[in-house]
């Protein structure tokens, strides 16, 4: 098969796991009607759950397969490009959406996620959807300056960090969201089948805890990087200035929880804080910046 | 806003005050840190609280203290007894992991410091089939620390060979640079031929050669009327846009009056209403050399540094223009310019950069530090024997949860035991 027969493949899976998803999203909008539904009609303490469970497995099944398709089609692009495909914003989205769906499918064996399915199936229809129409172009070969291993080590580090980050952002708000609503009373039945505030605390730190040392180790082996390429370990270039701030911040998140047991609103807000340095880092300085970080059209 | 150096922020007075003081306080915090760190990483277990009762983890069984006893210390707890009370301490790692992650803060420090103080950065143009020879006079410009003194300057040479770049056709990104070079390590050093890319410098001990950018040098002949050659060789154009539309000048003060050609040079001619002539490929494909001629005062004798890549005109007036191709000739008024052909000129960064290793080294030192006193439990449990029972509390120093499993399965393992 020929390079471009590869691309047309890759494109194929791509829009495969975006219809896959919206299934997944789909079903996962039904379970959470039926659990609405069973949390008005039991009493709080006491609610039937097997409808809700069943469509829910089911749901995640179908998340699964989309984030196979889309796995697939990731590595199709690399295949056509004949490199890892993570060389500008386009591929960089589709591969986020992948380790955010793989973070979440992961952390979801282990920990009951079922009630993010909602949020975050909506989530990665939007990064892809904005991938295909707004930053989608054609397999292009490496610039110089790109021509790396670190490319694989310095990039795969900050995706896959990036994803995770996302998942714990997304728990974190959905502490606050929780937190602000028993403030006021109770919890509304849509709310009931979500987690307690305690776990969810737990989970986000944990999250920010496991990811936080490849954080750093992106940053670092982008230094060892631009000293290679551009002559210089640290420039304060605009991605380099974020990314330290945003490992500033993440570094303070862990700080104030273990010495000065942090924990609840203020930590959820600190942990937003930092995880919403790293997506303005992500979009504002590709698609805005003025950097050495910005490569070919976005 | 030039006087506060707003044009020059890194280099101002400033801002070196500021990383001064940050630095001087940065120390002045760490180092009594570390002399803390250090000293408790050695420390004995603090005595246990008068009221256990009130402390967290708080457990009340009934046991004998010599069985706790036994217990941390097979778990191998620090224990010290003060009369009917045990206090047992683990996880000093932790202590340690503040210590390594302060200290090597200073490393980082100093290796930044060191860079900045003994190393040097410099850029020069040199054309393809040209030699650069590092002293302080080759440079285009030179940066150079503190305490470097100009004349350290390794005494290597570098002739560039031949400049290939290739481009995407579809989308005229560069592909690749390359960029061979036969170096020398100095005078007698033996002729060793070698490849530089933008992601492979060349390396001579601690100083690093990188090429950073390149561009096209017009070969141009300049005559007077007389038919005498006033002015031959390679002029660097400096590029513009990514398809290297190029602008340039070619000064010739031996002429009478002095003539000036103020240049474009583009790689592929091309040319529209808007833009007028500009490059649409950034390979050689059809080159054309833009020329005005202006004759008059060049004002490069008035001490006044100026650019090389332009001309001041105020003192000059226009007497032609045209477009050459390669091998045509433009004949005005007092004189006539020949482009003869061109040759690729590459940027050569140089930088010595002494501190480096250390800042890497001490960074990933200030990681694992940072780690180690992030997750690694430290925690206190007391046991204390009142009335035959034994009071037992914990305290988990960062907070890490797993203390209450420890404490739990401690009372279990002792009941065991008995």
């Amino acid at each position: 098969m020929t390079k471009t027969d590869w691309a047309y493949i890759s494109n194929d899976l791509i829009y495969g796991a975006l219809f896959v998803y919206t299934i997944a999203f789909i079903v996962y909008t039904y379970e959470t009607a039926f659990a609405v539904k069973a949390n008005k009609e039991g009493s709080s303490s006491e609610i039937d759950r097997t409808k809700t469970a069943k469509s829910g497995r089911i749901a995640t099944i179908v998340y699964a397969v989309a984030t196979t398709v889309l796995l697939l089609g990731v590595i199709a692009r690399g295949v056509s490009a004949g490199r890892v495909p993570w060389s500008n914003m386009y591929e960089f989205s589709i591969t986020g959406a992948l380790t955010f769906s793989l973070a979440y499918l992961i952390v979801g064996r282990k920990y009951d996620l079922r009630w993010l399915g909602l949020p975050i199936s909506i989530a990665v229809l939007l990064i892809l959807g904005t991938a295909i129409t707004l930053l989608y172009r054609p397999t292009a070969p490496l610039v110089p300056a790109l021509k790396s291993t670190w490319l694989v080590v310095h990039v795969a580090a900050a995706i896959l960090s990036g994803g995770v980050f996302l998942l714990s952002n997304t728990i974190a708000g959905t502490y606050l969201w929780l937190d602000s609503m028993e403030r006021k009373g109770e919890r509304t039945p849509f709310a009931k089948r979500l987690p307690s505030l305690e776990v969810l605390d737990q989970l986000s730190y944990r999250l920010v805890a496991f990811v936080f040392p490849l954080w750093t180790f992106a940053v670092i082996a982008g230094a060892i990087w631009a000293e290679s390429a551009w002559g210089r370990y640290w420039g304060w270039d605009p991605k380099e200035t974020w990314a330290f701030i945003t490992w500033i911040l993440y570094a303070a998140y862990l700080h104030a929880r273990v010495t000065a047991g942090w924990k609840g609103r203020k930590a959820a807000w600190l942990c937003l804080l930092a995880g919403s340095t790293y997506l303005f880092n992500y979009i504002w300085v590709n698609v805005w910046g003025t950097g050495r970080h910005t490569y070919s059209g976005l | 806003m030039d006087r506060f150096f707003l044009f020059d922020v890194y280099g101002s007075p400033w801002f070196s005050a500021i990383y001064t003081l940050l630095f001087i306080s940065l120390i002045g915090c760490v180092v009594p840190r570390s002399w803390h760190y250090f000293r408790e990483i050695f420390k004995a277990p603090a005595q246990a609280p008068s009221s256990l009762s009130t402390m967290e983890n708080f457990q009340l069984v009934d046991g004998k203290l010599d069985q706790a006893h036994t217990w941390l210390k097979s778990n191998r707890f620090r224990i010290t007894r003060h009369g009917k009370s045990i206090s047992a301490e683990k996880g000093y790692l932790r202590e340690t992991g503040n210590l390594v992650f302060h200290l090597s803060l200073i490393v980082v420090l100093l290796g930044i410091a060191g860079s900045s103080v003994f190393g040097m950065r410099g850029e020069a143009i040199i054309n393809v089939g040209e030699r650069f020879i590092n002293t302080p006079t080759s440079y285009d410009n030179l940066a150079p620390g503190r305490f470097f003194s100009v004349g350290n300057l390794p005494p290597f040479t570098i002739k560039a060979d031949n400049f290939d770049a290739t481009y995407d056709p579809e989308t005229n990104a560069p592909l690749d640079y390359k960029l061979d070079v036969t170096i020398q390590d100095s005078v007698d050093a033996p002729l060793v031929k070698r490849v530089v890319r933008v992601n492979e410098p060349l390396t001579f001990g601690s100083t690093r050669v990188y090429l950073q950018a390149n561009g096209y040098s017009p070969l141009v002949t300049v005559k007077d009327k007389t038919g005498a050659v006033k002015f031959e060789g390679p002029v660097p154009f400096l590029p513009q846009d990514s398809n290297l539309t190029s602008i340039g000048a070619i000064k010739v003060p031996d002429m009478d009056p002095q003539i000036g050609f103020v240049g474009s040079f583009l790689p592929t001619a091309a040319r529209d209403k808007v833009r007028g002539g500009f490059s649409s490929f950034p390979e050689l494909l059809d080159p054309r050399l833009l020329v005005s001629v202006w004759k008059g005062d060049l004002g490069m004798d008035s001490g006044v540094p100026q650019s090389v890549y332009r001309i001041n005109t105020d003192e000059m007036e226009r007497i032609g223009l045209w477009a050459l191709r390669i091998g045509e000739t433009y004949q005005f008024e007092v004189g006539s310019i020949t482009f003869n052909g061109v040759i690729p000129w590459v940027n050569l960064q140089v930088v010595r950069d002494p501190g480096k290793q250390y800042a890497l080294f001490g960074s990933i030192l200030a990681i694992i530090g940072l780690m180690i006193s992030l997750f690694i439990r430290q925690r206190r449990i007391w046991v204390r024997e009142v009335n035959g029972n034994l009071e037992i509390a914990g305290l988990a120093l960062n907070r890490l949860p797993g203390l209450e499993d420890e404490i739990n399965r401690m009372v279990n393992e002792m009941k065991g035991a008995k």
